[in-house]
């Protein structure tokens, strides 16, 4: 799956040319046909993984629209791909890229859902302190005689050691209640929230 | 007031035609109905006895595709019914007969109008217009492929249902030949709170781990499901169901975001069905 990803991002970009995109409706099939129905053909910018930043519906339709005027052919030449692509398949549905309708800028936030985030958001922090930390106070020495901008850095930023301890107490807290409290609800039905 | 400025605009076409039309179409014209040119006309503009709202609706032609767009629709809701769905079909009927949605009961128990209201999904015949001069801002069911304007490609999650099995499932013949299999009344009341679901889809669309994961995780609304196969009780396959919802992707990308009770425009909790497989899972 993750080849098919990878080869989807690497059609969609201008490297290529547009004569590869015939292909990939029989490229991607067998790992997408079994659950995503003919009408949704998907460009590779609509997989959405933690990583990549994800992009808006209309950002999906501008890259398509950008594919289109590709100075690689001209449009005559991408009409005739999408004529022969609408062959190559059922040959009843035209061969355009459906946007995905909105979710995060538009989704209302709610207490349950910020908390649940806010629970991820603290423990990436704590990962991201404790390594950093662990690295920072193991290297500390070398790295400070060997870089000078650096050693001025921390010179300067020592008062901002206080205030960034008291930020990840502020993470380490809410996230072990947060946790304490998934396991409750987990395991003994207590502090289940009621529905509306 | 605008139904009654519809109904002079007819009866002065139909006085100045009558003398020239014959009979049969005679009886046509005379109906009060908003066709195309008597559309052109209707504008609500504010006054002193109207109330006027903005919707923004999510439009997008797959006939000409273009940036999904945003297009602005003001609402007299002195003549306009107190839901969102009369909303949409006042819009379609007099202002602009393009705008594609589903609709099927208007009651809130087919599940076809399922859209996302101000930020939060619902049915739009089931959600109040809300009062005061604030927008209305009425998309699609988030993260969906979008085939027209609100109507959203709906395959996927069907599979997914048809995917847990929904069926009664039994190895041995019922206790008495040629009767129904009997559940007490207990039994049956433990499924109270996962019959009543009508797949709309507001559960599944509004959770984030759906969002980002739609093809490996069965979303809220096959899991509602797959527990109300699980809990019943004349169903025999109870530990093949639980093994076969026991994965990482299918069920345990639930990370009890909770959006999913939220949504519910039946008031089900399907996170609390979960939890219910995530503990069954523990034990059994």
């Amino acid at each position: 799956m993750a080849s098919s990803l990878a080869l989807k991002r690497l059609v969609s970009s201008n490297i290529l040319p547009s004569s590869l995109r015939v292909v990939r409706p029989i490229v991607t099939a067998p790992s997408t046909s079994r659950i995503s129905s003919t009408n949704a053909m998907r460009d590779g910018n609509d997989v959405f993984d933690p990583l990549s930043p994800t992009m808006s519906p209309s950002q999906v339709v501008n890259t398509r629209d950008q594919l289109m005027k590709n100075p690689f052919f001209s449009s005559s030449r991408g009409m005739a791909t999408l004529a022969k692509g609408n062959e190559g398949e059922t040959g009843e549905q035209k061969n355009i890229l459906r946007p995905l309708s909105p979710h995060l800028p538009i989704y209302k936030p709610q207490l349950n859902s910020t908390l649940s985030i806010s629970n991820r958001i603290s423990g990436a922090f704590l990962t991201t302190v404790l390594l950093f930390s662990y690295l920072l106070s193991l290297k500390m020495g070398s790295l400070c005689l060997t870089y000078s901008s650096f050693y001025q850095f921390f010179f300067y930023s020592a008062k901002l050691f206080l205030v960034s301890a008291s930020v990840s107490a502020l993470a380490m807290s809410y996230h072990t209640y947060y946790g304490i409290r998934h396991l409750l609800m987990d395991l003994l039905k207590v502090g289940v929230p009621k529905v509306k | 007031m605008a139904s009654s400025l519809i109904r002079r605009a007819m009866n002065v076409t139909c006085r100045v035609s009558l003398s020239t039309v014959a009979p049969a179409s005679r009886l046509v014209v005379v109906r009060p109905y908003a066709g195309e040119a008597e559309a052109q006309k209707v504008e609500p503009k504010a006054a002193a006895s109207t109330n006027m709202k903005t919707f923004q609706i999510y439009r997008w032609n797959p006939d000409n595709p273009a940036k999904p767009q945003l297009q602005d629709y003001k609402i007299d809701l002195k003549e306009c019914g107190p839901m969102v769905l009369d909303a949409l079909i006042k819009i379609k009927n007099e202002i602009d007969p393009s705008l594609t949605f589903r609709r099927s009961c208007r009651e809130g128990i087919c599940g076809s109008c399922a859209m996302n209201i101000n930020g939060c999904n619902g049915l739009a015949c089931l959600t109040k217009i809300e009062s005061g001069s604030s927008e209305t801002t009425i998309t699609p069911l988030p993260h969906m492929f979008v085939i027209k304007d609100l109507v959203v490609d709906m395959t996927n999650f069907y599979n997914q249902y048809k995917s847990i099995e929904p069926w009664l499932k039994r190895k041995n013949p019922p206790p008495t030949a040629g009767k129904e299999i009997p559940q007490s009344k207990k039994d049956r009341a433990k499924l109270d709170g996962m019959y009543e679901c009508i797949l709309c889809a507001c559960c599944s669309t509004s959770c984030p781990s759906y969002w980002w994961n739609p093809e490996s995780y069965l979303g809220p609304a096959a899991l509602l499901h797959a527990n109300r196969w699980i809990s019943d009780s004349r169903d025999e396959y109870t530990k093949e169901r639980l093994d076969a919802v026991n994965d990482e992707y299918k069920l345990y990308r639930c990370h009890t975001i909770l959006n999913c009770a939220r949504a519910c425009p039946k008031g089900l909790n399907p996170g609390k069905q979960i939890q219910h497989i995530k503990q069954l899972q523990l034990t059994g």
